[in-house]
Parts: C-alpha cells; structure tokens; sequence
C-alpha cells in the first residue's frame, strides 16, 4: 500500500520536473535568451558583491585633485566634477538600479496576483468594484503616477519603489484576473471545490501555479521598463537623490559636462542599456519557451 | 454607430472624474503645506492665513474637490497658485508645442516603422530581418533621456548641425523639432516594428493569402490588398496607445530638450504642488487618451468591415432583450 502511495508521488515529482525541464530545454535553444541570462546574472554578482570589488568610501570621496580624469588604468571609468571615481560608482550603481528593479516587480507581482486572483474568482460586485478602479489607474500614464507618488511622498529610495510598484500593480491585476477567469471553468478547479477545499486555498495551490507562465513574461519585460523609468525619474530629478549612485542619477549629475567629457554620460547610459537588454532578451526567450505557439 | 460613440463619450466622464478625484486625494493628503511655499517661509501668521483662506485649504477635503469640480464644469480651470496665471492660459501655451510633437513623432514612426515591419516579416530571417529585430531591440532597451542627450552631443553640439536649445517663447523652426521628433519616435518605432512583424507573419501563412499567391496575384499586391489591412488591427492600437500617451507629453523629450510642452507643465506642476495646475494638466491629458481611445475604436470598423457585423449583432440582441 505505501509503495503504490510512494510511487505515485515520485510520478507527480517526475511529471513537474519534466514540465520545468521542458521549458529550460526550448529555452536553452534560443542562444540570445541564453545570451541574456548569463549576462543577467553576471550583473547581479557585480551588484551583490559591490563590496568586495570596490569600498563605499570610493563612491563618495571627493577629491578637487583628481576632477575629470579620463578613463585610464587607474581609474577605469575615469572621475566625475567632484574627484569621485565613476568605476566605483557604476559598480554600486548597479545595486541601486537593479534592486529597485527587481524590488518593485516583486512587490507589484505579490499584490497584483492577490488581487487580480480574487477579482478574477470571485466575480459579481467584487470583480466589477476592483476592476473600475484598476480602469481608473491603469488610465493614468505610469511615468505620470510615479511621478505624482514621488512628488507627493518625497524623494528617496523607498518612496521610489512605493511609486513604482503603486503604479504597475493595475497591469499585473489585469493579467491575473484574465487567465484566472479562463481557469475558473476548468475541471480539476470544480473537482478542488468538490473535496470542500478552502477558496484561498484553491487560489493558491490551483489557480496561481496554472497562471504562472504568462506573468512570469510580463513580469520580465515589465521589470525592463521599470529600471528604464526609475532612471528616468532620476533624471528629472525625481528618483534616487543626489549622492547616491543610481545609475539614472549618475547621468543626470553629469549631463553639464556632457560637452567636454562625453565619457560621463556614455558610461552609465551604456550600463543601463546593457542590463535592459539583457532582461527583455530573457522576457522574449520565456515567452517563446512557455508559449511555443506564439513563436514565429 | 452614432450610438456607440455617444455612449462611449458618456462612459468617459466617470472614468475622467476617478482619476481627477485620486489625484485630487494624493495631492490633499500627503504632507508638505503648500501655501508655505507661496507665501515664502518668511511671512507672517497673518499673510499665510489669508492666504490659505484664499485658496479655501479651510475647507474639508470633499467640499474643496466639489467646488473644484463645480467649477469645471462650468469651464473655469482655476488659477495657478504659483504663477498666479490661468491654468487654460497656461495649457493653451503648452498643448500647440505636445500636439505638434505628438504628431510628427507618431507620423515619422508610421513612416518608417511600418515599411520596416512589413520587410522583416515578408523576409524572415535574413539578414535585413535579423539586423532590424536587433536594432529594435537596443531601442526598446535605450532610456529615452540618454539616446535625446547623445544625438545632441553628436548632432547640435559637435557637428552643430541642428540648434540645442529650444526658444522659450514660440513654436521654432523645423530645425528645433528634428532631434525632438527623433528621439520621442526611437522607443515607440521598436514596439511598432514587433508587432507589424508578427502581425504580419501571421497573416502571411493564412489560407486566404496563399489563395490569393494562387490566383497569381503578384507579390506586391498580395502584400499590400490582402495581407497588410488584416495586420493593421493590433497596429492600430498601438499607434493610439501612444498617441494618447504622448498627449501627457513626452516627459522626458520635453525635459531633455527644454520644450515647455504639456509635460514639463505637469512635472513642475507636481514637484511644486501647484493643485490647479496639475488637476489642469490631468484632466487633459485623461481626457484626451480616453478620446484616442475611442477614435480607434471607431477606426476598427472601418478598417475591419468583420467587426462592422459584430455591432449589428449586439444590436440585434439587445433589440431582441427589450422585446422581451
């Protein structure tokens, strides 16, 4: 009796590792995507052990005597208006960029797939309520909403990434909400009611593993857009503050010196570019491996 | 028809009134005074009361949000608490300069976007395909401001062939609009070119395509009659996502190159907590994304005469419901 129990449970585990499998080996065969994953990853090392590579104190010492170096052996990056190396500050700045990045997709992701998963489930008067005020946001430009949040709650990092989040949660609530409605008539979700399971429950173990694909996607190349528009806020003067590095903010500081030391303003920007890249490689290599159908 | 777009325009003003009313709430309820920065910190008690009973802070939260909407209804915008101007003024200074821009970015990017597209999916995998998806690619992946900066350290500061700064007072010359144009097209080309492409591809391996290849008609009007109309939909969308988008103003362009469009308005507004100068600004730029949104609609019907049946349909039940 417990082996027929155990090797049932071994199928389950060997069906979803092949499942997993199977969308690692499409993936694996796109090489851009590939391409973009290691440099994804190799990014987020850099942004992890920031400390190991270079010491804080390098970020924001000044120093009149070294005022505009140009890159050189010494400082790889060359030095900005105040002495400060831009090496050290790339480096760091990678940490403020990719974490509220990754941060604001994380905590939209968390809210956006609660509430578009109730929205969807339910239905009736909770769905239509919560869907007009997503309407009403999801009207408003994102830039625009952040910009209103930050404006309203102060300059900073955690402000930042309250306004990022507060303003992509109306797009991830919609995608959930959808494929949540085309689960609901599903058998094996009717079957879960049957057995007299709980709704969260079922929401939770049934519905959101089933979603997961197409969001996952849309997190990715939302997760694009949104270092892209953290670094614009910085540079209207409306993101990270000042001495901190964030990439956006590095080009903003330099931006009058654009004309005599054009390095300053090409290097942050070419980091930004490069981390993009690599997250919309790896938004586009998931959609065709979780979707093989929408692949030309 | 008729019907549909009054009742569409109807549907508009709720959803214009919920967002005014959200604004409205994160301007009031967050902290920061105003009238302080009015007034100036120096002023006596005396000044900043009158002041703030000028500009009826007084007053509860929804009284102040009703009088204020009162007043919009009767067409009246408010003052400007900073500038003491008219807020209409104010946008009536700004919209010619957004409009302009929104217009010419979105025609350059159909311009070149579109043909771009069409060649990409017509030729698949060749070389001019995989060199345009690459090319969109680092555009999509380009923050906006940077690209606006280099082309004007390359093209007005270094080989000075266009001016760099935008004269504060009129529309400008061509020359001013050219680096502008370019710059607020780049990101929203890369998404037009995808989904054209595959769109198009679509299309291309549908039966009523190699029908059409069958009957011999050439390659050239098999692209341009059968195939690009019926890729033309998600276009459409797109083109008026963005249009109604840019209508907000291209924030960063505006900033980058220093034009006071509708834009900068907002953003000074907001950093300034200037409330009619952004309830103002939002109010248009609500306004107009839902008309977009509405003018594609429209436009669906007319591109796709499908979709023309669907409405006789709805129409048909609801006759029938009433009936009942």
């Amino acid at each position: 009796m417990t082996d027929i129990a155990n090797s049932k449970v071994n199928k389950v585990e060997i069906k979803k590792r092949s499942q997993l499998k199977s969308v690692w080996f499409r993936y694996k065969k796109n090489k851009m995507a590939v391409a973009g994953l290691i440099l994804l990853i190799i990014l987020f090392i850099i942004a992890v052990s920031a400390p190991l590579i270079v010491p804080y104190e390098k970020v924001v010492e000044q120093s009149m005597k070294h005022r505009f170096i140009k890159p050189s052996s010494e400082y790889w990056f060359g030095t900005d208006e105040y002495g400060r190396d831009m090496f050290a500050r790339i480096i760091w700045g990678a940490r403020y960029s990719l974490s509220l990045g990754v941060g604001s997709i994380i905590i939209s992701l968390i809210f956006g797939a609660l509430v578009g998963a109730v929205s969807g489930y339910y239905g009736g008067r909770i769905d239509s309520t919560i869907m007009r005020l997503m309407d009403v946001l999801l009207a408003i430009p994102q830039t625009l909403m952040a910009i209103c949040i930050v404006a309203a709650l102060g300059q900073g990092v955690f402000n930042l990434l309250v306004a990022m989040s507060a303003s992509t949660v109306p797009k991830f609530v919609r995608i959930v909400r959808s494929s949540v409605i085309s689960l609901k008539g599903e058998e094996y979700i009717e079957a879960a009611r049957a057995c007299g399971t709980g709704d969260f429950r079922i929401i939770y173990k049934h519905v959101l593993p089933n979603v997961i694909g197409p969001i996952i996607v849309q997190a990715t190349i939302t997760m694009a857009l949104t270092v892209l528009t953290i670094s614009s806020l910085s540079f209207i003067g409306l993101g990270v503050p000042t001495p901190q590095p964030e990439w956006g903010t590095i080009l903003s500081d330099n931006k009058a010196q654009m004309r005599y030391y054009p390095y300053l303003t090409t290097i942050p920007g070419i980091a930004i570019l490069i981390s993009v890249i690599a997250m919309n490689l790896i938004g586009d290599g998931l959609r065709d491996a979780l979707d093989p159908k929408l692949k030309n | 028809m008729l019907r549909y777009i009054v009742r569409r325009l109807l549907i508009l003003i709720p959803i214009v009134i919920g967002i005014s009313f959200i604004v409205f709430a994160i301007l009031s309820f967050t902290p920061g005074d105003p009238v302080m920065n009015i007034v100036g910190n120096g002023a006596d008690e005396a000044t900043y009361e009158a002041k703030r009973e000028e500009l009826g802070l007084n007053d509860p939260f929804l009284v102040r949000y009703i009088n204020y909407m009162k007043n919009v209804f009767k067409g009246d915008l408010g003052k400007s608490w900073n500038y003491d101007t008219k807020v209409s003024g104010e946008l009536g200074r700004t919209i010619p300069k957004t409009l302009i821009l929104a217009i010419t970015s979105v025609g350059l990017m159909l311009l070149i976007g579109m043909p771009i597209g069409i060649i990409s999916a017509v030729k698949q995998y060749s070389i001019w395909d995989n060199l345009s998806m690459a090319a969109m690619l680092v555009l999509t992946s380009m923050p906006l401001f940077w690209l606006g900066l280099m082309l004007m350290l390359q093209f007005a500061v270094n080989i000075k062939w266009f001016p760099a700064a935008f004269p504060t007072e009129g529309l400008g010359t061509i020359k001013h609009w050219i680096l502008p144009t370019v710059t607020c097209m780049a990101s929203m080309m890369a998404a037009l070119v995808r989904t054209t492409r595959s769109t198009m591809l679509e299309v291309i391996r549908s039966d009523y395509i190699r029908t059409a290849q069958a009957k011999g008609a050439t390659e050239r009007s098999v692209i341009t009659r059968h195939a690009l109309r019926n890729a033309l939909l998600p276009v459409v969308t797109l083109v008026g996502l963005n249009f109604g988008l840019l209508m907000g103003g291209a924030l960063v362009t505006e900033k980058v190159f220093g034009i006071y469009g509708v834009g900068y308005l907002l953003v000074n507004a907001v950093t300034s907590r200037d409330v009619p100068l952004v309830m103002g600004s939002i109010l248009f730029v609500a306004t107009c994304i839902g008309v977009v949104n509405l003018f594609v609609d429209v436009l669906y019907v007319y591109i796709d005469p499908r979709l023309r049946s669907e409405y006789v349909k709805i129409k048909i039940k609801s006759s029938k419901k009433l009936q009942i």
